[in-house]
């Protein structure tokens, strides 16, 4: 050993592992146990060397010699960490008095929960194979399966670690609430605390006390240990309780910004005004213009409109047909094979959030529960949550009959206005553990695999890659006209019009559900605007002006058909009501959104959220003209299309209607539902009762903007449903039997 | 700290795909396409400039083009509701170039570029269509070449006539539908079902054509997929068609008050048949006479003698077991094909042409590839010496069923009437001196009225547009698409100078005046008079209207 080093080694100060209270030190125990937990053993397990306490900013160890003290400075190569020096004996001691556990059988978590618990042996080999192919906690797997209960957990790992058990959810007396606390609480935001899993309960002028449901948790105690001068101790408790804390404190917090950050961060991109004082001017505008023209040359004003107007729908009309062209081309969708699946290390998956925002939904949970179930993915890093509006008893009643996966949470959703799924979306959000999130309706059934497929397309993708777009279909396609009109309309958008624009690298407006992001994009965009009632279509054309990328994966979610007519009109016009908000909100400032998106994009984002519902809102005109002109040959009707006008109207009214008829024909072959086919080619009756939805929806832009029209669920039969899905296909399910 | 991953997110490695840089080639089928174009147009070139040579039909299909945009009041509808339209509207933006560079109406150059272009479309098409069927490159190129250098083929490639543009579609069906058959692309099957109905753009003859080849597709997999899947991907197939049908016959009742006038039209197929002007030897024989109508048609199938053998083999192979069923689609395509033509034989009501049966060159050529194809893998697996005796002889094979059709066009049925127009094109003989051509004759009567530019003629162009569209002027004529023909036609006076009549002889006597007044060119009439008769062609006669004209 060098003489430097000797010299360094001399002035390390010196604790007494054995007995308590030596000169110098100013601890009363030497070694706090939970600092020990939070380092893995095998680090320092071999070497005279053990962890004492978190304090002052680090984490103090005591080792024996100089050898052990350069083998351990190797392997934590960091600044916040201190040395003391002790005496080999009160190292030894030390590790041979301390639980550490790994090669004591009867400390194992599996044998204290089957001690305590009656955890059988099947469970618990269970378990094991899990831990084998997934590498997660035993515990954190138990709670998963829901072999155990949060609280059960934690009693099992206070038994194994040694370390004090709280109750937060019912304290045998109250919390004491300080001025030293809440500047606890201040160290960390709440994404920070939620994401350590931690919460302060005691603190004073040179110790904080944090409960955790993970003792072994190191970056949390490094992270606090980084605000701090304070002495960190740790004690357990389970993850319910944490979750009760972080609402007791954050609720409110966390209700405001779901509803306010995208609005008070990036006003130009929020809905809450869906014209602007600007808009309502040039709107008004271009009224009394068309009005003052019309009222000197009607006919010719008419002829103008009409003509600007056909042409833009000569635009749409070639749009559909270059969709067809390209949507039918290979390799238009991200492709994860079998091959790619079996490949897969499930201990390299992230934690995944799944959001599912429910509303008087009560008769769909169990069969999503079910499905549920069946994902394909590491239950212990499944981080389900359950999003139920605060007021909707019957749902809350449904969901605490059920027997919930040990990894769906239940999330009460405060009320508030607007009472829109992107606001409880976004409240669930800021409790979103997972590096990637999706989100799901009730009544979704995804492909069991379709997590992994996310993930394996994000890990293949650019990094600019934020959003992955599974496609969506209906279960209950066969079960009546309309819904084989709106599955055969669905094969077409998912399987010729996403693809075709992902190729083209267009901005994509995304669809309600089964759209897979990666969690810190999310945040950075401020998330779902909660007053736009097409929140997913906006969020895409956030994505594309932030610069980040959409794909299209293949991979199914089937949901259900709305199946009434009544029903369906209701969420037509809220989709087309979003449409033209979004529109609206983002033609703001046209130049700018030209910069933003490129010429490209400026003219995908006008063809796909201007277009598809003007397309709808003209129909009737053109028909009607058209139906004018041949019941009654009225003269003023030719003259609002002059000669190549009117050849290209007519091409609109019939080549128009053939392409778009033939798009949707195309898209349920493509999806491989033939038996679509002949109610396709009966579209332009469903165009029909598009319409109306469209001029509903104009109507309500006028005077509800952001109200939500909630679509009606479990009109189908779900059970026939979901066993059909379970045996591989789902396009089985009729008309639900009448009670 | 320590060597932890802290966040999963940024554990994620993207990784970017890269693509090898590779050199760029011209695709086979642009080039194909390219050389195949360069040759349809410089024989178009030829035929105009060296041969004078003329389509009469040809020509009638720019001269509405014209119309469409240059009469006195330019509309869509002028393009006739008789003939199917898609020629003409094809050859609207090259007939708009009229006001720089007349010949593209006048010597029919617009109508010769279209063909050319639908003609190199035919040849790669067939390309395409063989590569899949696996052939030694020999036999393939063969095939093509025997196509691409068919007499006739070649011919109707540079002659502006719908007839190629027509064989063009019914390639570009069978190439997305045998590639539907074979991979289950979507994608091929929609370029099929387009072709199909760019067909009946083209050709009535799409029709039955159409009908054979989506029930050979549903036939073809019937029993191996889904009953809604054959079922649907014949919908698919059909749709196009069917929706083009439906708006042909909007539009001939919404412009013409009849649905149907394409079929009743005084100017239709079965108005000239019945004017008995193309009656010969065998089509009386056909007249009512199923053997016979059969017999006139299948003989044209002289045109590519190895159909004779390629028709049967492929049936008989396709109906064996666990047989690749795509021939079933050429089968019933050969078939469908010539059904019009049989039917209207059969009737007595086809024309004497024997452009009719060219679809029978592709057809025979491609049953022969796939028959090829399927013997193939047997000769692949001979001798050498078998197999190079095979590749020469039946490649010398494919080449004689060209040589063939020259032969079969000796025959004065078969080859009316272009085996004569072959033998002068070979022979470097100019066509200008013939009798009716519409380069030359009439000449008369054009400068009759280039001199007499105050002079406003009623014209029908049924029969008169020779004249119409080699007239300087053409707004000095009121035409027969003229929103006001009818009603000038009726009560001229005070509205037209003259009247335009040609000798009511064979399909002239359907020409819209001597319709009216079926006397006039005689002298019959007595609100007209005589201004000047123009012997040769027609025997136009000029008659001047008088203030007596009603």
């Amino acid at each position: 050993m060098s003489v430097v080093v000797q010299d360094l080694w001399e002035h390390l100060p010196e604790v007494s592992l054995v007995t308590c209270g030596p000169e110098g030190v100013r601890w009363t125990e030497a070694i706090e146990r939970s600092a020990v937990w939070s380092v893995p053993a095998a680090l320092w397990a071999d070497q005279n060397a053990i962890p004492l306490r978190w304090v002052d900013g680090a984490l103090w160890w005591a080792v024996a010699d100089p050898a052990s003290w350069a083998v351990m400075q190797a392997r934590v190569l960091s600044d916040t960490v201190r040395w003391c020096r002790t005496t080999l004996f009160d190292v030894k001691m030390a590790q041979w008095l301390l639980p550490l556990g790994e090669d004591n059988e009867s400390r194992r978590f599996g044998a204290i929960a089957a001690r305590r618990f009656g955890l059988s042996e099947a469970a618990r080999a269970e378990v094991v194979a899990r831990q084998r192919t997934s590498g997660g906690r035993f515990g954190e797997i138990c709670l998963a399966l829901g072999i155990l209960t949060p609280w059960q957990v934690a009693e099992v790992l206070s038994e194994q670690t040694g370390l004090p058990l709280v109750n937060l959810l019912e304290p045998p007396e109250p919390l004491p609430a300080s001025g030293a606390l809440d500047a606890a609480w201040g160290l960390m935001t709440a994404e920070e605390w939620r994401a350590l899993g931690m919460v302060p309960i005691r603190a004073a002028a040179d110790e904080l006390v944090v409960a955790t449901a993970d003792p072994f948790d190191l970056i949390g105690r490094v992270r606090l240990a980084a605000r701090t001068r304070q002495e960190i101790r740790v004690v357990i408790t389970g993850a319910r309780d944490l979750e009760a804390v972080w609402a007791a404190r954050y609720g409110r917090e966390e209700l405001t910004a779901s509803v306010r950050q995208l609005a008070d961060q990036q006003p130009e991109n929020s809905a809450r005004r869906t014209v602007t004082p600007r808009q309502r001017l040039l709107l008004i505008g271009v009224g009394l213009l068309f009005l003052a023209c019309a009222a000197w040359h009607t006919v010719d004003t008419l002829a103008v409109v009409s003509s600007v107007l056909t042409l833009g729908y000569a635009i749409l009309v070639a749009h559909r047909l270059w969709i067809i062209d390209r949507g039918t081309a290979q390799a238009s969708v991200l492709q994860v094979t079998e091959e790619d699946l079996k490949g897969l290390d499930d201990s390299q998956l992230p934690v995944y959030t799944i959001l599912i925002p429910v509303r008087d939904e009560a008769a769909v949970l169990p069969g999503l529960m079910a499905a549920l179930r069946q994902l394909d993915y590491p239950p212990e890093k499944l981080d389900v949550k359950l999003l139920i509006d605060a007021d909707d008893r019957a749902t809350w009643e449904a969901a605490r009959s059920l027997r919930v996966p040990g990894f769906v949470e239940l999330v009460s959703v405060p009320v508030s206005e607007p009472r829109t799924k992107p606001r409880v979306c976004n409240f669930g959000l800021q409790r979103a553990r997972g590096a990637l999130v999706t989100i799901y309706d009730a009544e979704d059934l995804p492909e069991p695999t379709q997590l992994k497929k996310a993930w394996l397309a994000f890990q293949r993708a650019p990094a600019r890659l934020a959003c992955v777009q599974a496609k969506l279909s209906y279960f209950n396609a066969e079960q009546n006209l309309l819904t084989r009109w709106f599955t055969a309309e669905y094969g077409a958008w998912f399987d010729l019009l996403l693809p075709a624009l992902h190729q083209a690298r267009l901005p994509i407006p995304l669809g309600g559900t089964s759209n897979h992001f990666r969690t810190s994009v999310l945040r950075e965009l401020g998330a779902w605007d909660p007053y736009n009632v097409t929140e997913d279509a906006d969020l895409g054309m956030r994505l594309y002006k932030a610069g980040y990328q959409t794909a299209v994966l293949e991979s199914i979610t089937y949901e259900e058909a709305n199946a009434e007519f009544v029903n369906w009109v209701r969420q037509r016009s809220r989709w087309i009501k979003g449409y033209l908000q979004t529109w609206l909100v983002h033609m703001r400032a046209p130049r700018r959104l030209w910069r933003q998106l490129g010429p490209r994009g400026f003219f995908g984002f006008q063809l796909a959220i201007l277009g598809t519902p003007l397309m709808f809102l003209l129909n009737p005109v053109y028909w009607l003209l058209t139906s004018l002109w041949f019941a009654s040959n009225w003269g003023v009707i030719p003259q609002l299309f002059p000669p190549g006008i009117y050849y290209l109207g007519m091409l609109n009214l019939l080549a128009g209607n053939f392409v778009f008829t033939y798009l949707n024909a195309v898209g349920a072959a493509k999806r491989g539902q033939w038996t679509l086919i002949p109610s396709a080619l009966l579209t332009p009756l469903y165009w029909s009762m598009m319409s109306l939805a469209s001029w509903k929806a104009l109507l309500q832009l006028a005077t509800r903007p952001s109200h939500w029209e909630k679509t009606r669920h479990g009109l189908a039969d779900w059970t026939a449903a979901l066993t059909s899905w379970q045996g591989g296909s789902p396009r089985t399910a009729t008309k639900k039997e009448s009670a | 700290m320590y060597d932890i991953v802290n966040d999963v997110s940024t554990a994620v490695n993207p990784t970017e795909t890269t693509a090898l840089p590779h050199p760029r080639r011209l695709p086979e089928s642009a080039w194909v396409f390219i050389s195949s174009l360069v040759f349809y147009l410089t024989v178009a070139v030829y035929l105009v400039y060296g041969e004078h040579y003329y389509a009469g039909d040809a020509l009638s299909r720019v001269a509405n083009a014209y119309y469409v945009l240059f009469s006195q009041n330019p509309h869509l509808g002028a393009i006739g509701m008789v003939w199917n339209p898609l020629p003409s509207v094809l050859e609207l933006p090259i007939v708009a170039l009229h006001p720089w560079f007349p010949q593209v109406v006048t010597q029919g150059l617009a109508g010769d570029a279209v063909t050319a272009v639908l003609g190199a479309f035919a040849v790669t098409h067939l390309n395409a269509i063989l590569r899949t069927f696996s052939l030694p490159r020999l036999w393939r190129w063969a095939l093509v070449l025997a196509f691409g250098f068919n007499p006739l083929v070649v011919l109707y490639s540079a002659n502006g006539m719908s007839d190629m543009m027509w064989v063009a579609c019914i390639l570009g069906t069978y190439r997305g539908v045998l590639g539907y058959l074979e991979t289950g692309s979507l994608r091929r099957l929609i370029s099929g079902a387009l072709w199909l109905a760019a067909g009946f753009g083209m050709r009535y003859e799409a029709v039955p054509f159409g009908a054979c080849v989506i029930a050979a597709l549903m036939a073809a997999q019937w029993g191996r997929t889904e009953r809604a899947q054959w079922q649907g991907s014949g919908v698919l197939l059909g749709a196009p068609i069917v929706f083009a049908g439906m708006v042909w016959i909007y539009f001939n009742w919404m412009l013409m008050k009849d649905p149907l006038y394409f079929l009743n039209s005084a100017y239709s197929n079965l108005a000239q048949t019945s004017t008995g002007a193309y009656m010969t030897r065998g089509i009386v024989a056909a007249d009512h006479h199923v053997l016979g109508a059969l017999l006139y048609v299948v003989r044209f199938g002289f045109f590519y003698w190895p159909l004779f053998l390629a028709w049967p083999l492929a049936l008989g192979l396709t109906l064996r077991r666990r047989a690749d069923r795509r021939a079933l689609v050429l089968v019933a395509g050969t078939v469908g094909a010539e059904l019009l033509e049989l039917a209207l034989v059969y009737q007595g009501h086809l024309g004497e042409w024997d452009r009719y049966f060219l679809e029978f060159i592709p057809n025979g050529i491609v049953l022969t590839g796939w028959v090829l194809s399927q013997a193939w893998p047997w000769l692949s697996r001979r001798w050498l010496v078998w197999r190079g005796m095979a590749l020469a002889v039946v490649g010398a094979l494919i080449l004689s069923g060209s040589v063939g059709t020259y032969f079969a066009l000796q025959h004065s049925e078969l080859g009316h009437p272009d085996g004569q127009v072959i033998d002068w094109a070979l022979a470097g003989r100019s066509m200008k001196s013939t009798a009716d051509n519409p380069f030359t004759e009439d000449q008369t009567v054009i400068d009759y009225v280039d001199q007499h530019p105050g002079m406003t003629i009623l014209a029908d162009t049924f029969t008169d547009w020779p004249v119409v569209i080699r007239a300087k002027h053409l707004n000095q004529f009121v035409i027969t698409s003229d929103y006001d023909f009818e009603a000038i036609l009726h009560n001229p006076r005070g509205r037209v100078s003259a009247f335009l009549v040609p000798e009511p002889l064979g399909v002239a006597t359907l020409n819209a005046i001597n319709r009216a007044y079926p006397n006039m060119w005689a002298g019959g009439v007595s609100w007209v008079r005589l201004l000047k008769s123009f012997p040769g062609g027609l025997n136009y006669r000029l008659y001047q209207v008088l203030p007596s004209a009603p």
